[in-house]
């Protein structure tokens, strides 16, 4: 029996999608990769996870599961084939429990939407991806992801309490609590954040949530010079305020976002946008800090506000700035390589002058940007996707720029996970280790295999540019 | 089982597409599109999302796609409403990408094909000076006729054969008709309608409107895909009354709700729940047709006062 007819069979052929349309549209995430399933599961409950890992088990076939499809890494694309599995519909939000300060949802519910009924009761969870209007709970688990609220509220893994998966050979599990302390044996709910499916498969969670600040402010500073925005950065955290998020952005992203967003940025080397939550008066004592900082950093000009619509408005120009720069160049397109690697705070501006000279040298325009607050760097590449002599020039640079970044004593990913495109740059202590965890849960090789410590060879490979 | 359909309409391969190219290669794969569009929230399908119809574009483009049932589906199962573009910020032309796509498909769904020789087929008699051009059978047009003068044609313009992706011959045929029949003014509705009538003294329905009879309270749904000027005009109707706007596509389109009537419904039962039980005003007797079936609805055209 084939696998398709297997999983019909097993949880019924309205969940399994072979056609052929299907099978290429869910070979893409956001990354430059691109390969094509074997089938497409879409799994309505645990039960429908056991029974495919059961068959995938058996007969030793890949499996990738999958959120939105918005990772930057490859992490959902399924290189080995297999099958697909599209968790979207697993998408119910089961509990919000405001006395105990966690709520209990499935995989597939979107964190925009978790959100949004969170602030009903004045609650949210924190961590703030720029893909959060679409990207799924799961995913965001999976790759252990955050944003720009990170510097102080940290990452997805440090909201993950419990959480239900189900592991080779199809067994699910209940790990973790729904505590807010856990001082119970290994926390292997953690280890899933970031694992990037390649252990289990997330069927529920338990997540912390918080109340709501009362009020934010921001503060747009205009630099003359990214080391000077860089300076401006570390002042800000040695004069011991937590921002709620420290932006910074380079002159190429705040040209690419003015061409394509019109929303007005100023024209100068570099901005850092600062926020900060609070108690108002609290909040508006600090972005006036935050703002004579600045200006002591050799800010050319320091504006601020405490207008919601103008805060959007910047938050908008910066959550754009990635698919923006895909419109900069004529012939050159933004691809998603060496894009979110973090330093040391103090280390910024040698990072990002480093990248400056990596940029000369190479002949290839980078926009820098990123949560510079939490050491956190994006960095864009343009190329022509369809000249493989770029491409080749691409990965020297990319790994010119990861030797500069662990000579700052810095690693690879920050928020974004490893995937393909980053494997090669990975801690190699890690790795050891993380090939015996792996071979303990999944002895097959099923799960996601072929992704992190297990990609060997160029960063190259399977585009999805022809 | 695999959908039906005609693939003896050979056209030029990917010719349409290929313009397109590095307009595709922009696109990020971010799927920020994804929470605009009706279809993909209805169905959580990849191929359903705007992203997927790009990719699946893009795989027609360099060949490692080939045309079949599944991959005309998954492209003509768009409603063109735009919504998608409203939100990408790459500013990605995706509904040009698939129209280009759904051009250069060989194959087509034989819900479509019967629409296009209904279309096709449409004739009656074109008498007078004056012609009010409409998509539908509705008695509000012949109503709305004999209040302008206007002879009336029944059967639009083509447009949905446009959308489908085929040439649209019906509209040649039906200005060289105009012509013969010596007609001095064309009058249409929906903004789509006036390329087809470049030379004429064509007129939007809209601009003969006075007022509206818009006493209460109402949710006037339109549609994103109508140009900015047509909304601007049909929003100057509603000043100072009691009205909010919906944007999101009902899905009502011929060629949609015929192909994927499930899709069709539960997109005109969402834009019925936004109007937060508020009567809804269309302005496209599409829409009317459509919404009329599942909630309280009428058209602009029924409560127009029109000038002298």
């Amino acid at each position: 029996m084939d696998i398709v007819s297997m999983l019909e069979d097993a949880i019924g052929k309205e969940k399994i999608l072979a056609d052929n349309a299907s099978l290429y549209s869910y070979g893409f995430d956001a990354s430059i990769h691109h390969a094509i399933p074997s089938v497409v599961v879409t799994p309505r409950s645990e039960e429908d996870v056991i029974e495919i890992i059961k068959i995938a088990h058996e007969h030793a076939i890949p499996v990738v599961a999958r959120g939105a499809g918005t990772a930057l890494s490859g992490q959902a694309v399924p290189i080995k084939g297999g099958i697909i599995l599209d968790m979207a519909a697993m998408n119910k939000i089961k509990e919000i429990k405001i006395e105990n300060f966690y709520c209990r949802v499935e995989p597939g519910v979107v964190y925009g939407e978790l959100n949004r009924q969170l602030a009903k009761y004045g609650f949210f969870f924190p961590p703030s991806p720029g893909s959060g209007d679409v990207c799924t709970i799961g995913g965001m688990i999976a790759t252990n992801a955050s944003g720009m609220r990170a510097i102080k509220y940290g990452a997805t893994r440090d909201y993950v309490l419990g959480l239900r998966a189900v592991f080779p050979p199809g067994k699910a599990y209940a790990l973790g609590s729904s505590t807010l302390k856990n001082s119970s044996g290994y926390q292997i709910e953690r280890l899933l954040a970031g694992s990037e499916g390649t252990l289990g498969v997330i069927t529920e969670a338990t997540i912390k949530i918080i109340p709501l600040p009362e009020k934010r402010g921001v503060a747009l500073a205009s630099f003359d010079s990214l080391h000077d925005a860089g300076k401006g950065v570390a002042n800000i955290i040695a004069s011991g305020i937590i921002p709620s998020a420290l932006e910074i952005m380079d002159r190429v992203c705040i040209q690419a976002v003015n061409k394509s967003m019109n929303i007005g940025l100023p024209d100068v080397e570099a901005i850092l946008i600062i926020e900060k939550d609070g108690k108002e008066e609290e909040i508006k004592k600090d972005i006036e800090r935050i703002a004579e900082i600045c200006r002591k950093s050799n800010a050319k000009d320091v504006v601020f506000t405490f207008d919601e619509k103008e805060m959007a408005n910047l938050w908008k120009g910066r959550k754009g700035v990635l698919p923006s720069l895909s419109r900069y160049g004529e012939n050159r397109i933004s691809v998603s390589l060496a894009d979110d690697m973090a330093v040391p705070i103090s280390k910024i501006p040698d990072a990002v002058k480093a990248f400056q000279e990596l940029s000369r040298k190479y002949g290839i325009l980078i926009g820098t940007y990123g949560h510079a607050g939490d050491g956190n760097l994006h960095t864009k590449i343009l190329i022509d996707p369809t000249s493989e002599e770029e491409w080749k020039k691409a990965e020297k640079l990319v790994d010119e720029i990861y030797r500069v970044v662990y000579n700052l004593g810095g690693i690879v990913s920050g928020e974004h996970g490893i995937g393909i495109s980053k494997a090669p740059w990975m801690i190699k202590e890690n790795i050891e280790l993380m090939e015996k965890i792996k071979a303990a849960i999944d002895p097959k090789n099923i799960m996601n295999p072929g992704k992190m410590m297990q990609w060997k060879g160029s960063i190259i490979t399977n585009l999805r540019y022809r | 089982m695999e959908r039906e359909y005609n693939n003896q309409f050979a056209l030029q391969v990917m010719k349409m597409l290929e313009k397109y190219y590095k307009e595709i290669l922009t696109c990020t794969g971010c799927a920020f599109c994804k929470k605009a569009c009706q279809v993909y929230l209805h169905t959580r399908k990849e191929k359903d999302s705007p992203k997927g119809r790009i990719m699946i574009s893009y795989g027609l483009l360099t060949g490692e796609l080939k045309e079949d049932a599944s991959i005309i589906e998954a492209l003509q199962k768009c409603a063109l409403c735009r919504l998608c573009e409203s939100v990408c910020p790459s500013m990605i032309k995706i509904t040009d990408i698939i129209k280009a796509a759904r051009h250069d498909l060989k194959g087509m769904l034989r819900e479509h094909e019967r629409i296009m020789q209904e279309i096709e087929a449409w004739n009656e008699p074109i008498k007078g000076e004056r012609l009010l051009v409409m998509n539908s059978k509705n008695e509000i047009v012949d109503e709305i006729a004999k209040k302008l003068h206007a002879a009336a044609w029944h059967g639009g313009c083509g447009g949905a054969i446009e959308r489908i992706g085929r040439e649209n011959e019906m509209a040649g045929r039906l200005i060289e008709k105009i012509k013969e029949a010596g007609v001095k003014q064309v009058i249409y509705y929906e903004p789509d309608c006036k390329k087809y009538f470049e030379g004429f003294d064509a007129v939007n329905i809209v601009d003969l409107i006075e007022s509206v009879d818009a006493g209460e309270s109402y949710a006037v749904h339109i549609p994103y895909d109508f140009d900015g000027e047509f909304v601007e005009k049909v929003k100057k109707l509603f000043e100072k009354k009691d009205v909010e706007y919906i944007h999101e596509c009902c899905g009502g389109r011929r060629e949609f709700k015929e192909a994927f009537p499930e899709e069709a419904e539960k997109m005109a039962k969402d834009v019925i729940q936004k109007s937060n039980g508020r009567k809804i005003i269309t302005i496209s007797l599409e829409c009317y047709e459509h919404l009329k079936k599942y909630g309280n609805v009428i058209d602009l055209l029924h409560i127009a006062k029109f000038k002298d």
